[in-house]
């Protein structure tokens, strides 16, 4: 017993753990990671700029990926990526996604995409890309706009040389980037820009009677004058001809 | 005309060749691209059809796997090998309104002339140079008008039932061209040998094609291709005049007076035109009517949608007598109302601003203009040979 009242095997345990919370710490803030996020573009047509920083990665050979569930309000076109990976040389970075792959669907009616953008990491900081779209909402009384945030992305580090001192992820990345190295480490980050708010535009169910009835009276009305002008037209013809 | 029309259709052809460079640029450096998003889409199914893969593989591919199997250099070749094609398909379309326009007793002048109305039109030439395959459709439907001109009633039918295979809307014509071939003193109710000759041919091609599509591709073909486009509600927005109404009611199942109203103005239209102007002289005026009454009514409508009309225009003008004034006065709602609605969805695509309203109201706008199209081209069509 000591004066805390302390075995002194619960006392080298209470500074391993102390050594163990400081190493991991050091680590952490050895990294000093930050993902700033850029949306370029507005509307339906989006592209997603990731800024991801890894301040003082001395290890080479390191792939950096980000993990972002998106609701079913937003997708990524899987042709569209397959488009730009095959002929866009300055599409540099990998995007891929596991999900829905219906582009046509109401965001009421689709299913989520769980999306991975991955590149290999040049200098410290690299530039992650996503061409994103938003989908069609159903209608609502008043209209407006719905908000959709987009979902902070997890960040992961995968070298070639084991990283000590982050868990390996168990987050499910897609092909290719989930085979790009055998371990997936997250990293915490630092970030300012990442809880970013979509305004997605939707109808007015309080114009439904209005435009049903004007269009169809307006359409039944178009085809009358028609067929009007038909028959007048052919019975001026037939008395000119007699 | 210091040019001759061949030289026309050599610059013709060179314009678009040098549009079709200059989309690569486009594409890569602005936001929004100059080549059409199907253009993508087929050369996906072209893909496919190289890895002996299905071209319905390909999410959105709702076309004859035709298309797919001709775009298959795109892949081998060289990405612009389409958009030669169609190119060169909208120099074949000028040939075509020349000899038929000749067939009908214009001077070799004034079809040479209708024919560069299409050879130059701009909205040809941009959507043709975007990739879009509908001068195929195009082709298709004069080629049958002109075989029903040459009397080959079997010929006709075959290449009818070909039309349609390669996209719906020229059966929307059967009723017109059968009429046409009517005799004065045949009954109405029995067909003649003619008539007999067209259905059969038709039946046969359309048939055949699409028995052999489903045999290498299944019910995927038949959905995607035919199904798909007779129970299509896209209420994502478009040109038509019914696009906020069906958004509106996405949720809701449509009531049957609601259903009627919506489709049955065009059925009678089309079936009044198909009568009104059966006559062999008529039937391009018939089948102009028509396609403009199919797009004006349809409750989906792009800009590709206005080759069907585009394209049977120029072998009607000689008939129409419709002042310089009115017309341009015609061109000049068309082309305003279109330009309101572009606005109004650039606003909402593009800026994500709640334009919902406005884009209804344009197509309220847009939908009056080509009524009064199709109202004054009706006053103003001539039913005799005008020499």
């Amino acid at each position: 017993m000591n004066l805390f009242g302390a075995t002194r095997r619960q006392a080298r345990l209470l500074i391993c753990a102390i050594f163990f919370f400081l190493h991991c710490i050091s680590i952490s803030i050895a990294f000093n990671a930050s993902v700033d996020l850029r949306v370029l573009g507005d509307g339906f047509h989006r592209r997603l700029e990731y800024h991801v920083n890894i301040g003082n990665l001395t290890k080479e050979n390191c792939y950096v990926a980000l993990f972002i569930e998106f609701s079913s309000a937003l997708y990524v076109n899987v042709d569209e990526l397959a488009d730009l990976h095959r002929f866009e040389k300055e599409f540099q970075n990998v995007v891929c996604s596991v999900g829905e792959t219906n582009i046509e669907l109401f965001a009421e009616k689709a299913m989520s995409q769980n999306v991975t953008v991955c590149s290999l990491l040049n200098n410290i900081t690299s530039i992650l890309t996503i061409p994103i779209h938003q989908r069609y909402q159903n209608a609502r009384e008043g209209g407006g706009y719905i908000n959709v945030s987009l979902p902070s992305p997890k960040l992961l580090l995968g070298c070639k040389e084991r990283v000590k001192g982050y868990r390996v992820s168990k987050v499910e990345l897609c092909l290719p980037c989930a085979d790009l190295v055998t371990k997936w480490r997250e990293i915490p980050y630092y970030s300012t820009t990442c809880n970013y708010v979509w305004q997605v535009p939707v109808g007015d169910l309080s114009h439904l009677t209005l435009v049903t009835n004007v269009t169809l009276l307006l359409t039944s009305l178009g085809a009358l004058f028609a067929l009007k002008r038909i028959w007048s037209n052919r019975s001026s013809r037939s008395k000119k001809e007699n | 005309m210091s040019l001759t029309f061949a030289r026309h259709c050599i610059v013709a052809l060179t314009v678009r060749v040098i549009l079709i460079v200059y989309a690569n640029f486009h594409d890569n450096n602005f936001d929004v691209p100059y080549t059409d998003v199907d253009y993508k889409v087929f050369t996906d199914a072209a893909r496919h059809i190289i890895q002996r893969e299905s071209p319905f593989e390909r999410h959105t591919y709702r076309y004859t796997p035709l298309l797919a199997l001709l775009l298959t250099p795109n892949i081998l070749l060289h990405l612009d090998f389409g958009k030669l094609i169609f190119s060169l398909v909208d120099i074949l379309v000028s040939l075509l309104i020349k000899r038929i326009l000749i067939k009908q007793y214009c001077t070799r002048s004034t079809a040479e002339f209708c024919a560069l109305l299409w050879l130059y039109n701009p909205l040809t030439i941009v959507i043709s140079t975007r990739g879009n395959a509908d001068s195929l459709a195009v082709l298709l439907v004069l080629l049958t008008l002109s075989m029903l001109q040459n009397d080959n009633s079997l010929l006709t039918g075959v290449l009818h039932g070909l039309s349609i295979h390669f996209r719906l809307y020229p059966i929307a014509f059967s009723l017109a061209m059968y009429l046409s071939l009517h005799t004065k003193n045949q009954l109405i109710a029995l067909p003649n040998v003619k008539q007999v000759k067209l259905i059969l041919g038709c039946i046969l091609s359309l048939s055949l094609l699409t028995a052999s599509c489903y045999y290498f591709y299944g019910y995927k073909f038949l959905y995607e291709s035919l199904i798909y486009h007779l129970i299509r509600k896209d209420a994502r927005h478009n040109f038509s005049v019914y696009f906020y109404m069906q958004y509106l009611t996405a949720l809701q199942v449509s009531g049957i007076l609601q259903k009627i109203l919506t489709f049955l103005p065009q059925l009678v239209l089309l079936v009044i035109l198909s009568v009104r102007y059966s006559t062999k002289f008529s039937l391009p005026f018939a089948m102009f009517t028509q396609a403009l009454v199919m797009v004006t009514y349809n409750p989906v409508m792009t800009s590709q949608y206005f080759f069907w009309f585009l394209s049977l225009l120029p072998i009607c003008l000689t008939n129409l007598c419709l002042s310089k004034c009115r017309s341009i006065f015609l061109l000049g709602i068309w082309l305003i109302a279109q330009g309101l609605w572009l606005f109004a969805a650039y606003l909402l695509e593009f800026k994500g601003l709640n334009s919902f309203l406005y884009i209804w109201i344009a197509g309220l706008l847009f939908f009056m203009a080509n009524v009064k199209i199709l109202l004054d081209i009706i006053v103003g069509y001539r039913d005799i040979p005008q020499i």
